[in-house]
């Protein structure tokens, strides 16, 4: 049924969502294959279940929290007689690799190796403004602005070489560290290359920014939820349910996630299979207790954050819709992926034993007096 | 008060240490104060996150609760002993093991420890071993396969290590770096304990800063008396909300927060008063020394109670322009409900309802701060130094360009370090009364306080298709929980409906959103902002459609 009714690629929703690329369906097939769904469900052993559900999010706010005309990002490339590139911006990185992210499309766009390019982040004096690691913003925004800056220091090395060997632009490349061209002719490593480009100006500094397009309607609250791009997903879980006490456990997910392109798959991986994992913890064991507004568990015994022993092994797939404004074609992989880990498990708990239980989380007290009511109903 | 002081004379990393310590210090404080090791880490002071695991005598001790003076005479091994890089250290960066890095120490010294008895472990022991150990980031899959790894390569000859992969250029695909597999530029340091995060830095002659927080969730402050615990020695400066009573927030619709309470409390565990002095310990005695008078006013905890008709007095905030406490209603509606209704054979209609949640990021909150000639630094574990900047500058009425703002490695966010927060303002504030840096660090306890996590939610979502499984329409009246103050609740609002418009095409789509206020710790941004908790009503309504109209939910 999800099939008949996902939105294409390329439309706009219902509240003027411009959608650009989409892999949700790739996503969808992908862990239904993986899962042998088709040949499994309905075919498993007693107690046990298979549940499917989707996901979509917003790959950064297309809008400020404060309304100003500034870019959402703005990125500086320094370039001095050391050879060193120094990249500065504010993007905060919090564990999710935004420094790295950084180095590799600088890296990329120069053909320069990364251990030249040094990423200095994140300090309000030293680095121009980023608005900060929220609503998935920063690969797409940071991302484009790293390589606009890029772009434009290129231009300046290839043009510093043109004139000083008398050539034309078009016939020179800079690639492995090294400015060549077509010909043979020029061949100059990265210290010459720079002597070339820094001199008489001395050391040399360009900027790339972000702005999102504008997008959507011209109702009242029709910015909320705006975003150059979306991503897309679905997760497949697996239950065991035992069928006396309502216990549970999640045995495997199978999870695939359409992040556009996955600049550093390492980190995407780690991205996916964390948000699967913090959506599993909403789904069987997480809330907050209180009692008169006292909070009852404000402690890592009493507030359950799923353990390894708890997490099962994730089968993790990146989709790649290559989005035509995202960086390389890179949208957000650190937030939307959660969204179907929750409901996937509820879906699974509920082909398992019939029982839906819509308050989370599914702790095993509410399978269990599901599982008697409908006992009782039968009887 | 007198406090004895005993020797501790311990080996840390073969290096021969004598301490003059009190008895209530726990072997991380040491660790970490007293040697300057700071990659071990105190994420907890609970023993509940692993975080602080260190070797005693070559068995694996969680240092944050463990009373140092019981291991007088003992040898000690840290993370910073681990020289120079372990091949287990080696495969946590190679596999991806570290994100946010507060967690690798303790995870790398309990793997070390596990693979001492057990070197040809299963995963499920693997998982077994370190199911002490708490990591937000990863969901555990890397760091397994990274020990995983590590066994494997142990039991091969030396000669036949790994193949790397290559990152060159074979000229058939343009992109050279881009798309391939990168650990991230400072693992290394972090999988060595070696990354600073905010409680890590060096600071000269710091002061603690700890808070006096209300005991009550809804009260008028009548009076506060600082008088005793201004006279305890090496209590440096005491201050309370009237210092500061410029209102902040992340959003600029919801400036609705102080850097502590001012005239009332709103939530149990709002900041009172502030104390900075020499020691953490000197600083949380004087907090019990200040006395607060309050008058108790009538609390509300439930959706329920804040939605309903009170007097203008009763409200949480004065600003709202209806006598409820609710704080925003968002509402947007396309097509017809009626259309969709009518076209619809299936219908499915369910009542949702969840429980806040916190992010759980391993490390809690820390911030220290400084002035001098160029005016104020404040390094914070944030993920918005640009918003802080600006809060800072306006609570603290100085002008924007006398204001810097340093994220240091940030150990996990997940939302819940994406607003500017009070303890932040007040160590600012606190560093210029005194002219010396000031420190902060929350307990684990503190960070649930904080909280600024999911929203607890109510939701009733219906949704209908016609006979070919098609949607037709969706409807959701959701209800949201906002806790004492605003945060980011207006955007929350907004997203716990709109992010209904997709993965599935629908043309009739309606959704009111009420977040209200209550006498609970605020709640914000988490992973998956406002749209988590639709989705999964959602879902479940598709599951149900399927299974009425006897389709594959696929």
């Amino acid at each position: 049924m999800r099939f008949k009714n996902f939105i294409p690629s390329f439309t706009t929703t219902v509240g003027q969502y411009r959608i650009t690329s989409n892999g949700v369906r790739e996503s969808l097939e992908k862990v239904m294959v993986q899962s042998k769904w088709k040949e499994r469900r309905g075919k498993l052993p007693v107690g046990h279940g298979l549940g499917v559900a989707c996901g979509f999010f917003i790959s950064g706010s297309a809008l400020p929290i404060i309304w100003n005309e500034y870019p959402q990002t703005s990125v500086h490339i320094k370039l001095d007689f050391d050879g060193r590139v120094l990249v500065t911006s504010g993007a905060s990185d919090i564990g999710q690799g935004s420094d790295t992210m950084i180095a590799m499309v600088a890296s990329e766009i120069l053909g320069i190796s990364m251990e030249k390019i040094t990423v200095v982040a994140a300090d309000t004096l030293l680095t121009p403004v980023d608005l900060g690691s929220y609503s998935s913003r920063v690969t797409f925004m940071v991302g484009n602005a790293v390589k606009m800056a890029a772009e434009n220091l290129k231009e300046k090395i290839l043009q510093a070489v043109s004139i000083r060997k008398n050539i034309e632009i078009s016939e020179i490349h800079l690639y492995q560290d090294s400015v060549t061209s077509n010909d043979g002719k020029v061949n100059l490593n990265w210290q010459e290359t720079v002597d070339i480009t820094t001199a008489g100006v001395g050391a040399i500094s360009v900027t790339g920014k972000y702005i999102s397009p504008k997008l959507g309607g011209n109702f009242k609250g029709s910015g909320a939820g705006l975003s150059p791009s979306y991503s897309f997903g679905a997760v497949i879980a697996e239950v065991k349910v035992d069928n006396v006490t309502g216990q549970y456990e999640v045995l495997h997910l199978w999870g695939a996630h359409d992040c556009g392109k996955a600049i550093n798959p390492l980190a995407v991986e780690g991205q996916l299979e964390g948000s699967w994992h913090m959506g599993m913890g909403q789904a069987i064991s997480e809330g907050l207790r209180y009692y008169k507004g006292l909070i009852l568990n404000p402690n890592y015994l009493d507030y359950p954050v799923p353990t390894s022993l708890d997490t099962p092994e994730m089968s993790t797939n990146i989709i790649e819709s290559n989005d035509p404004e995202g960086p390389f074609g890179a949208k957000e992989c650190g937030e939307g992926a959660l969204l179907p880990a929750i409901p996937a498990i509820a879906n699974a708990i509920y082909n398992a034993t019939g029982v839906r239980v819509n308050e989370l989380p599914i702790t095993a007290d509410k399978v269990y007096f599901g599982m008697r009511n409908k006992n009782n109903k039968k009887q | 008060m007198v406090v004895i002081m005993h020797t501790l004379n311990l080996t840390i990393n073969n290096k021969p240490y004598h301490f003059l310590i009190s008895g209530t210090e726990s072997l991380a404080q040491v660790i970490r104060q007293k040697a300057d090791l700071t990659g071990t880490k105190i994420g907890c002071e609970q023993g509940t996150c692993g975080a602080c695991t260190v070797l005693v005598n070559e068995k694996a001790v969680l240092s944050c609760i463990s009373p140092a003076i019981r291991y007088n005479n003992s040898s000690v091994t840290t993370i910073e002993g681990i020289a120079p890089l372990h091949k287990l250290q080696e495969q946590f960066v190679k596999q991806g093991a570290v994100q946010c890095g507060f967690c690798t120490p303790g995870m790398v010294m309990t793997a070390l420890d596990f693979l001492k008895n057990n070197s040809n472990p299963t995963s499920h022991e693997i998982r077994e071993a370190l199911s002490g150990n708490v990591c937000r980031c990863t969901g555990y899959q890397k760091i397994v396969h990274a020990i995983e790894e590590y066994v494997k390569q142990n039991k091969i000859p030396e000669t036949s290590a790994t193949t790397f992969k290559s990152n060159g250029n074979d000229n058939k695909n343009l992109l050279s770096i881009v798309g391939t597999r990168q650990p991230y530029l400072e693992a290394e340091q972090k999988v060595t304990g070696k990354a600073d995060f905010a409680d890590d830095i060096p600071i000269k002659n710091p002061l603690y800063c700890r808070f006096l927080r209300s005991p009550h969730p809804h009260a008028k402050i009548i009076s506060i008396d600082i008088s005793e615990a201004e006279k305890m020695e090496g209590v440096k400066c005491i201050i309370t909300g009237k210092e500061l009573p410029v209102t902040f927030g992340v959003l600029p619709v919801s400036q609705d927060e102080t850097a502590m309470a001012v005239e009332k409390v709103r939530y149990i565990g709002e900041i009172v008063a502030a104390v900075a002095a020499e020691s953490e310990e000197l600083a949380e005695n004087a907090c019990k020394k200040i006395k607060v008078d309050y008058e108790i006013l009538k609390s509300f905890f439930t959706i329920e109670d804040s939605l309903k008709e009170i007097n203008e007095n009763e409200k949480i905030h004065s600003h709202g322009k209806n006598n409820n406490n609710i704080h925003k209603t968002a509402e947007l509606r396309f097509g017809s409900k009626q259309e969709g209704l009518e076209k619809s054979v299936t219908h499915s209609e369910f009542n949702f309802s969840y429980l806040g949640l916190n992010h759980a990021f391993t490390e809690p909150h820390a911030a220290v701060s400084w002035w001098d000639e160029k005016g104020l630094t404040l390094i914070s574990a944030t993920q918005v130094p640009h918003y802080l900047h600006r809060a800072l500058a306006k609570v603290l009425q100085v002008p924007l360009y006398k204001v810097r703002v340093i994220k240091p490695n940030v150990g996990g966010g997940f939302g819940g370090k994406s607003d500017p927060f009070t303890h932040e303002i007040i160590i600012a504030h606190l560093s210029r009364k005194t002219g010396k840096p000031v420190k902060v660090r929350f307990t684990r306890e503190e960070v649930f306080i904080n909280n600024h996590g999911r929203h607890p939610t109510e939701i009733k979502m219906n949704a209908g298709t016609n006979a070919d499984g098609i949607l037709q329409y969706i409807d959701a009246d959701i209800k949201i929980d906002g806790g004492a103050y605003g945060s980011f609740g207006v955007v929350t609002s907004y997203y716990n409906g709109v992010m209904l418009q997709a993965p599935y095409r629908v043309n009739n789509f309606g959704f009111i959103t009420k977040r209200v206020y209550t006498n609970k710790p605020q709640c914000g941004a988490m992973r998956g902002h406002g749209a988590v908790n639709p989705r999964f009503a959602m879902e479940v309504l598709m599951d149900d459609l399927a299974e009425k109209l006897n389709m594959d939910p696929c």
